[in-house]
Formats: structure tokens, C-alpha cells, sequence
């Protein structure tokens, strides 16, 4: 039985979300115990019901403030999140006001950082990957939510998000923001392309790699990521290491296990892919740019972030020749796990604010809630079970496996930004032609200095 | 004048400069002195002089500094050279004057961000003149370790020559017609003349001109921020190695970025001192 498009895709899309939610457990046994255990404490009944008020709208269902409240909201943009803005947007309706800005995601980073480590935060509202979010925790720079989620958990159908991804946003059971985006990373390309060169979906890097002398033999680019910033590196190591069945660190002592065999083949497996497949220009494509790319038919194949799927039906900004030509499949692989991460984007509150918290949670909530993340489902992959949107992407398989077979989360171990920010920085300099194994070892050099620094080895 | 109406007269700017430069810069020498780290700004233990030992021994720090004089030495003497030379040449211009004028100052009237990342776009993928170098060479032009330097430099020519060039400009209009016509007359030719009356009628200016070029190539950050970020730590000059250091998210280090901070200053008034004592002599010399 042939199931409609539409309806193909809403089954996908609630596939993903139930095979994202077993992908996303944490790696971290201890980690889940504490969760459970303060989870537990937390979920103790809620005496007081919450008091009968005027909503503002239908589009943000949330009691209109008696007092104006403003808010600044920052964070980094992508197609779902720019949705998401769309919706915060209309709570304004509810006597707010939203000054929403978005840097590119590195600058973003920083300028949440010194503003939220200043101890009186000038953000209302910070967003961001899980990732960034449990940084932000383990720093004690965020205001925990359990409390408030309790409050308008029925509400709002906040059991409706899985506990995996309320998971991805917890440290030690406090849980520091409303998952609203689940993410990863998966193959991208371009069926006429690889057809014309008799070419098959590679199923590994060294697959991939393989096929770049044809492919740009063909005309086209040879398999291609997003190699430009230090982040992107890392994200991508991490994805291969991932593969190969490696932690970066351990994430009980966060000892590095990165500069290993394993670890050194990944950075390997990452030249090659710069030498043999990118040429000169990869370290010039941001993920707008890899994204534009594969819509005008300059790549045909490539890791690229899930979200970006719905982009490639977008009849504005793809070409004709490539419309409805690219397809997608599951992230490659190094070994027997693929190259994929699991994330979660979500808003936050900085801890000290002078803004009552409950008035932003309230925004938060009126963003993300069922009808906002139909909305949103439009643009990529949303959190909430059942949610679905007849004209989203049509990456449903590719993203469910990636996810469920892929490397999971980030890990949350306090020095794991440090490794983060450290390997990033020694990776990119194979654009410039640095070895690979000397990179690795100024990574690991540098972040059991800095990690040793700042006493968070064990 | 009496004690009292001295101190009348010395009092508000010496508190004014008080609070803004004798009490930053002795927190920032205290700082130095500390573990200050951004995740922790609670605490700043007392590390004596290990900072300044951590940054003396970075190689980062030296390949910094090394990038800094190298930047200061190259775009102090061309920016003056090309100011100079478009100075003389608009000298000589009756005609659309003001519209040379306006042209020329342009790159110095865009806000240092925008025209750099106006610049950065010639050379980035699909900017004009990566193309055209493209085209030349036949080889795809994208910007990486081995140019961002050159690129660098090359922007901040471009952005700073016509600071050098309308201060020279102004100064050559004060410079008497009798004079060259004078020189003229005795048969001196547009070099004779240039060197034994139009260069040391703009002597001071020129001084002034070297003095704030080079305190400005030495702090330079914006540019070479947005040009080189954290891609290209090989152009990093120190004040963007002391933000690197000093505000990164994770590995913030804030009492070595203080520590950066006070070897920049030392740095700048080794540089400075000589110019300044030369100054202060021919100040002395004219006085007596």
C-alpha cells in the first residue's frame, strides 16, 4: 500500500520523534540516575491550579500581562528557529515586546557568555543548542525551569515533549529549557547527479571519499560538509569519532580519550575529505552557503544539518534543474554507529535576571506550544509527539535513522567545552595543511592545560 | 600664582584622569596579577607573576607580536608614502577637486567593520576580485593562511592612507606659493623642491601623522577581528590574541588577558618613547 505523500510524511515526522527520544538518552548512566532522582523530587503534585485569565490570542495562548514586559532575545538563526521568532513575535499580543536578535552562532555563543557572566544578564531569553544550554548550566548561569514546568506542564501538553529531550537540557535533574527543535546531521544528495556518473549512496566516509575523483571528474564538487568555522569542526570530529565508537572524553573524569588511534583516524578521515574531496574552497562554505549550494546544483553530495531539508523544496531559492532532486539518506559512518549527533534547540533564562522568570516562561511557552510547533514542523523537526505539517521536509527516514543509530549527544561533562573549544581551534588548521596527528596532540595538550587550569579533571 | 588657585586650575583634569586612567590602569595591573577566569568572577586568586611567565612563553603571544610589527612596519610607511603621494597629486588639481577629495577619503569615512567586511567580500568566493584572480590565474582564490596577512595589510592601507593623505593635504596648503616659486626660480626641480622646502614645511605634520598612525596600527583589532577571526590565529595581532584569550566562552582568562594588556602598553611606549623624546627636544630647542 502506497501511503500518500502527506500522510507519509506526518508518519515519518512522528517516527522521528520517537526514535529521537530513544537516541537521545544520555550516554551517562550516572547522569540519568540524578535526573531521575531529582526528577522525581521535583514532580511532587503542584497544590495551587493556575488562576483563571484572559488569553491573548489563539496564536499565543498565554494570560495577557497587566504590566508591558520587553524582552531581548538572543541566539543564532536557521530556518525552524526563525519560525520559532515568527511565534514569540505574536505573543506581543500579550502585552510583550520582543527585541530578538541573532548573530552567527559562534558570536552568538560569546555575546551570551559575557553578558549572562556578568552575574545582571541584559537577556531576557537566551537560545540555543542543548549543547551551549547544559554549558550554560554547568556554569550556573541559567534559571532552572522544573518548577514552572510543573506548574504548566498540563497546561500546555508539556508532557507531550519526550523525556529524552527534556533530558538533552538537563544538568543534574534541573532541567534548563523547553526542547522545541531536534536536530542532527545526515547525507544529502542529488539522485540525477549520481545516477549520471553511475554512482550508488555512498554508506561510509571512505565510501564517499572514494567517489570524489568521479564526481569531480563529473563536474560537480566531491563530498562535501560545512568545514569553515572551528565549531563545525569539532561538530563533525566529534561525528566520526562518534562512528568509530569513541567518546571525545570520558565523561565521568573527562580524561581525553581523543588523541588515540581512533581519534587521530577521524582528524584523518576529515583531511582526506579536504584534500581529495573539498579542494580549496571548503573552508569558504558556511551552512547558508553548503545549503545554497546543493539548491543550485554546485553540490550533489554531502553531510548537512537536517533542518536544512526543508530548504530544498523551497521553489525560490532552488533551481529548477534541482528542485525536488535532492534526497537524503542516513549519515555516513566510520564503523558500525553513523557519523549523526542528537540535538535540541530551545530557549532558556539567564539566572539573575531582573525580569520575573514565569513572565518569560510564559513567552517561552506561547512559542512553543502545539500550535506553534505545527507551524514550526513546517521547517524541520519539532519536539512535541504527534506534531506534524503536511508541507514539511521530506527527510523522515534519514533523519529517524541518524538519530537512532547515530553517536547521541554532546557530551555534558563541565570540561567538555573546553575540549570543544580546544579541538575546534587545532582541527581547522588542516585547511592549512597541518597534520593531522600533530593537531590532535596541540588539542589534547591544550585542553589538559586549560581543563587542569580550571580544575575540572578527575 | 598662588598654591591654591594652582590647585583650582590642576585639580579637575588631574581627578578627571584620575578616574579614567591612573585607577583602570592599577586595576589592570592588579588583575595581571590574579587567576581571574570568565566563569568565575567571583574569585581572583593571587598568582604573582605567573601570567606574565604563561604569556612570555605562549608562542601564540610572539607569533602575535611578531604580526603586529610586521603590520605596523608595513602600513605606517605606506600609508604615509601613498597619502603623501595623492596629497601632491591633488595639490596640483584645480578642476573637481572636492570630488577627488571626496573619493579618496571615502574608505577612511566607512565604518572600520562594514569596510572590512566590504573588503573581505572582493575576496571572498564569488567577490569580484577573487574572481578576477581567478580568471587570471586560472586557480580558484579563497582566502587562508597563506594570504590573510597580505589581505590584512592590504585592507588597512586602504582604509587608513586617507587619515595620512588629508593631513598632509591641509599642511601643503599652508605651505606659501612665494616659496616653491622662489625655489623655481633658482632652478630647483619638483624633487629639489619637494625635499628642500615642501617636506620640511610638513615636517611636524608628518611627525603627527607617524605618531598616531603607529598608535593606531599597534591596537588595530576591528579589522583583522572580522578578516581573520578565529580562523587565522597565524594574523592575530595582540589585541586580537589578548580577546582571544581573554573572552572566549569556555577558556576565558581574564587575568592573563590583563597581563597581555600591560606588555601591549610597555610595548607601545618602547615604541613611542623615542619619538616622544625627540619631540620634546626640537619643542625645547624652538622655545630656546
Amino acid at each position: 500500500m502506497k501511503l500518500s505523500s502527506r500522510k507519509g510524511r506526518a508518519l515519518a515526522a512522528l517516527a522521528a520523534c520517537a526514535l529521537i527520544v530513544g537516541a537521545c538518552g544520555s550516554d551517562d548512566d550516572a547522569a540519568e540516575e540524578a535526573t531521575e532522582e531529582a526528577t522525581e523530587e521535583t514532580a511532587a503534585p503542584v497544590e495551587e491550579a493556575a488562576p483563571e485569565v484572559v488569553l491573548a490570542s489563539d496564536d499565543c495562548a498565554i494570560p495577557v500581562s497587566e504590566e508591558a514586559v520587553s524582552i531581548d532575545v538572543m541566539g543564532w538563526e536557521f530556518p525552524i528557529v526563525t519560525q520559532y521568532a515568527t511565534e514569540l513575535k505574536e505573543c506581543e499580543a500579550a502585552n510583550y515586546s520582543f527585541n530578538i536578535q541573532f548573530l552567527d552562532s559562534k558570536e552568538a555563543k560569546n555575546q551570551i557568555n559575557l553578558d549572562l557572566e556578568t552575574g545582571a544578564p541584559s537577556f531576557e531569553m537566551v537560545q540555543g543548542s542543548n549543547q551551549f544550554i547544559v554549558e550554560l548550566a554547568n556554569k550556573g548561569l541559567l534559571f532552572p525551569l522544573n518548577d514552572l514546568i510543573d506548574k504548566y506542564r498540563d497546561q500546555f501538553g508539556l508532557d507531550k515533549i519526550p523525556q529524552g529531550m527534556w533530558d538533552l537540557v538537563s544538568v543534574d535533574g534541573k532541567i534548563y529549557s523547553i526542547p522545541m527543535v531536534a536536530n542532527t546531521q545526515h547525507l544529502f544528495y542529488n539522485e540525477d547527479a549520481l545516477n549520471k556518473l553511475g554512482l550508488s549512496v555512498p554508506k561510509t566516509y571512505e565510501e564517499a571519499i572514494a567517489m570524489c575523483p568521479k564526481l569531480i571528474e563529473g563536474g560537480y564538487a566531491g563530498f562535501q560538509m560545512m568545514l569553515s568555522a572551528d565549531w563545525a569542526w569539532q561538530i563533525e570530529y566529534d561525528n566520526v569519532l562518534g562512528s568509530l565508537g569513541v567518546k571525545p572524553i570520558n565523561n565521568t573524569t573527562g580524561q581525553p580519550n581523543f588523541n588515540s588511534a581512533e581519534g587521530v583516524k577521524a582528524a584523518q578521515i576529515l583531511s582526506d575529505i579536504v584534500s581529495k574531496c573539498g579542494g580549496k574552497t571548503i573552508g569558504s562554505y558556511s551552512t547558508d552557503d553548503v545549503q545554497n549550494a546543493f539548491q543550485t546544483g554546485e553540490y550533489v553530495l554531502g553531510h548537512l544539518w537536517a533542518s536544512r531539508a526543508a530548504s530544498m523544496d523551497d521553489a525560490e531559492a532552488t533551481t529548477p534543474e534541482v528542485l525536488g532532486k535532492i534526497k537524503f539518506a542516513p549519515a555516513l559512518t566510520g564503523g558500525s554507529i553513523l557519523g549523526a549527533p542528537a540535538y535540541v534547540d530551545g530557549y532558556a533564562i539567564p539566572a539573575n535576571g531582573t525580569l520575573d522568570p514565569e513572565k518569560v516562561f510564559l513567552a517561552m511557552l506561547g512559542a512553543t506550544d502545539e500550535e506553534s510547533q505545527m507551524a514550526a514542523a513546517k521547517f524541520g523537526g519539532v519536539t512535541r509527539s504527534g506534531i506534524s505539517n503536511p508541507e514539511g521536509p521530506r527527510n523522515g527516514e534519514a533523519l529517524n535513522v541518524s538519530t537512532s543509530q547515530g553517536r547521541g549527544a554532546d557530551q555534558t561533562h563541565p570540561a567538555a567545552g573546553i575540549y570543544r573549544a580546544e579541538i575546534g581551534k587545532a582541527l581547522i588548521k588542516i585547511l592549512d595543511g597541518a597534520s593531522p596527528a600533530k593537531v590532535i596532540a596541540e588539542a589534547e595538550a591544550a585542553y589538559l592545560k586549560e581543563a587542569k587550569a580550571q580544575n575540572l579533571l578527575s | 600664582m598662588n598654591r591654591r588657585a594652582f590647585a583650582s586650575f590642576v585639580l579637575p583634569s588631574v581627578s578627571v584622569m584620575t578616574f579614567l586612567m591612573v585607577i583602570p590602569l592599577a586595576t589592570t595591573v592588579w588583575l595581571s596579577l590574579t587567576g581571574l577566569i570568565l566563569r568565575d568572577l567571583d574569585s581572583a586568586p593571587f598568582v604573582g607573576l605567573q601570567n606574565y611567565r604563561e604569556v612570555l612563553t605562549d608562542p601564540a603571544f610572539w607569533s602575535a607580536t611578531r604580526f603586529t610589527l610586521v603590520f605596523v612596519g608595513v602600513t605606517v610607511p605606506a600609508e604615509m608614502l601613498l597619502g603623501m603621494v595623492f596629497a601632491l597629486l591633488l595639490d596640483r588639481v584645480r578642476r573637481f577637486r572636492s570630488i577627488y577629495l571626496a573619493a579618496i577619503l571615502l574608505p577612511f569615512i566607512v565604518t572600520p567593520v562594514v569596510g572590512t567586511l566590504l573588503f573581505r567580500n572582493l575576496f571572498s568566493r564569488g567577490g569580484l576580485l577573487s574572481w578576477v584572480i581567478e580568471v587570471i590565474s586560472g586557480e580558484p582564490f579563497v582566502v587562508d593562511g597563506s594570504n590573510v596577512r597580505f589581505l590584512i595589510i592590504l585592507h588597512a592601507i586602504w582604509h587608513v592612507t586617507p587619515f595620512a593623505f588629508v593631513a598632509i593635504f591641509a599642511g601643503l596648503q599652508t605651505l606659501p606659493e612665494e616659496r616653491l616659486e622662489a625655489a623655481s626660480m633658482d632652478g630647483a626641480r619638483f624633487w629639489d623642491s619637494f625635499v628642500h622646502v615642501t617636506l620640511p614645511h610638513l615636517k611636524s605634520v608628518l611627525f603627527f601623522v607617524a605618531i598616531i598612525s603607529i598608535m593606531d596600527s599597534y591596537r588595530v583589532f576591528d579589522s583583522v577581528f572580522v578578516f581573520a577571526g578565529n580562523r587565522f590565529d597565524n594574523s592575530h595581532t595582540l589585541s586580537v590574541y589578548n580577546s582571544v584569550v581573554a573572552l572566549d566562552a569556555m577558556i576565558g582568562r581574564l587575568g592573563k588577558g590583563h597581563a597581555i594588556a600591560i606588555l601591549t602598553i610597555v610595548g607601545i611606549f618602547a615604541a613611542l618613547i623615542p619619538f616622544l623624546v625627540r619631540s620634546y627636544k626640537e619643542q625645547v630647542a624652538e622655545r630656546t
